[in-house]
């Protein structure tokens, strides 16, 4: 029911002057970027941050296309995964190393001596992660982390629901496998 | 479930390391200029019809109004209406 509440405040303020909007601009850029910089990580590497900020602006600009019918997390998520994949089009060069490390601020930040099982479960989590392509990594994080269905994932991710439903079943058996030491 | 907890719970983690990013400026005069509302033979039609609705079971269209609201949530009304105003507004209208 908030998530309801919160989409309707979206549109509302997104039809306001010039002040509501830019504070309604400031509130989304605090609640989203970080969720939507680590959901880009794996297609835009060391290019996420312009990516996140080319996805806000974008998503702003056309901000009166949001419908409240879905979360705008969703929307938010589908606009930045067509601003990536564009991208690489254009450049041609962006393609994902699954053996790259993540950003040296995110490993840098990684460093809690007391928790040396946490740890290890992290860091067994991080490398098993990094061996799936970039659209699995994805799927994974809209799945665990956002709590989104598999038709909603589908939506995002374009690519249909049974596919999505298939891959799922198949990355649940393969992190089950590769995580059983530490789960 | 344990997979669902552990992956939950490093995503939580990695978000929260994310560096700060540097928030882009406010991109502005993107608001939809609002023109006078002429509306259309449509939104008559549904006033009209809800009227209509009103004096065929005997109430005036406000206690109908209250009548779904007892069996619709409100915050499912107040979505459907932030809903009828973007449409509205797209055509250049205003509620």
């Amino acid at each position: 029911m908030l998530d309801l509440m919160e989409r309707a405040a979206i549109v509302q303020q997104a039809g306001g002057d010039e002040t509501t909007r830019q504070r309604l601009f400031e509130r989304l850029w605090k609640s989203y970027s970080r969720r939507l910089y680590f959901f880009l990580l794996p297609f835009a590497k060391s290019e996420t941050e312009d990516r996140v900020q080319d996805t806000f602006m974008k998503a702003f600009l056309s901000i009166e296309s949001y419908r409240a019918s879905h979360a705008f997390s969703t929307w938010l998520y589908t606009i930045g995964i067509r601003v990536c994949r564009s991208k690489i089009r254009k450049t041609q060069t962006e393609t994902f190393d699954p053996t790259d490390p993540l950003s040296p601020e995110m490993e840098e930040a990684i460093t809690p001596e007391s928790e040396a099982v946490k740890l290890d479960q992290h860091e067994s989590i991080r490398n098993e992660l990094k061996q799936l392509s970039a659209e699995d990594q994805q799927l994974v994080f809209l799945i665990y982390s956002e709590g989104l269905s598999a038709k909603t994932a589908a939506i995002i991710l374009d690519i249909p629901e049974g596919t999505v439903k298939s891959r799922l079943h198949y990355l649940k058996l393969r992190l089950k496998t590769g995580l059983k030491e530490v789960l | 479930m344990k997979l669902r907890k552990a992956l939950s719970h490093y995503y939580k983690n990695e978000i929260a390391m994310v560096p700060e990013i540097e928030t882009p400026a406010f991109p502005k005069n993107t608001a939809p200029a609002r023109q006078p509302f002429m509306p259309s033979f449509a939104l008559y039609s549904a006033l009209a019809l809800v009227c209509l609705l009103g004096m065929g079971t005997g109430q005036c269209p406000n206690a109908l109004s209250d009548r779904i609201q007892k069996h619709i949530q409100p915050e499912k009304i107040q979505l459907a209406l932030v809903s009828i105003e973007q449409e509205i507004q797209k055509i250049g209208g205003s509620l």
